[in-house]
């Protein structure tokens, strides 16, 4: 199972690579080709840490990812649900008052910074919970 | 719910870890657990009950509502 996770990491990481490199020498935006390099980078070697983490809890018996574990996930997906739906919301109805004519925005954009508010508000959302527990 | 895993765990001369991988959970669910800050799944209580030789009841102190 290992292995698959290292072989399956390495190959995405390889193919984000190919991708960055292949960007850049067909004379696309420069920024965004390093920035996928070194993204993907980033989180490979952040994956592997934290996957040598895991097994070493593992050959010791214990399970990261256990029931405590369940409880703080849910908690933390209910709250970051239930706040960006809000927020979301809040903006439609706010927005629709005071601007009836949408800004024109990149849509790309636009889905790439929901998607990071929403993994952010779960990563602030779980760290809160799992503090809380003790 | 109070329960008397601190203690008990101490008698045995086990430390949070041992605990957590004789049951197969992470040290901080032990830690949670000991504080009373999380009430565990009832395999867990059982699997804890019996790591101490007693009851879930024994270990666990299930207190009613309004009482």
């Amino acid at each position: 199972m290992r292995n698959f996770l290292v072989f399956s990491r390495s190959l995405i990481l390889l193919l984000l690579i190919g991708l960055g490199i292949w960007h850049i020498s067909a004379g696309g935006n420069e920024g965004f080709g390093i920035g996928i390099i070194a993204g993907a980078s980033a989180a490979f070697i952040a994956s592997m840490l934290k996957a040598r983490k895991i097994t070493r809890l593992q050959e010791q018996g214990m399970n990261p990812y256990d029931e405590r574990h369940e409880y703080v996930n849910g908690k933390a997906a209910i709250v970051t649900i239930y706040i960006f739906s809000t927020v979301l919301a809040l903006i439609v109805l706010i927005g629709s008052f005071l601007d009836p004519v949408p800004p024109a925005i990149d849509l790309y954009d636009a889905l790439g910074l929901c998607l990071a508010g929403v993994l952010l508000l779960y990563t602030i959302c779980y760290f809160v919970y799992s503090k809380r527990l003790g | 719910m109070e329960n008397r895993l601190r203690e008990l765990r101490e008698k045995q001369g086990l430390t949070q870890e041992d605990l957590a991988a004789k049951v197969g959970v992470s040290r901080q669910t032990i830690i949670s657990l000991e504080k009373g800050k999380y009430n565990p799944s009832i395999l867990l209580a059982h699997q804890l009950a019996g790591i101490f030789g007693l009851l879930i009841e024994d270990v666990f102190i299930f207190e009613e509502e309004g009482k």
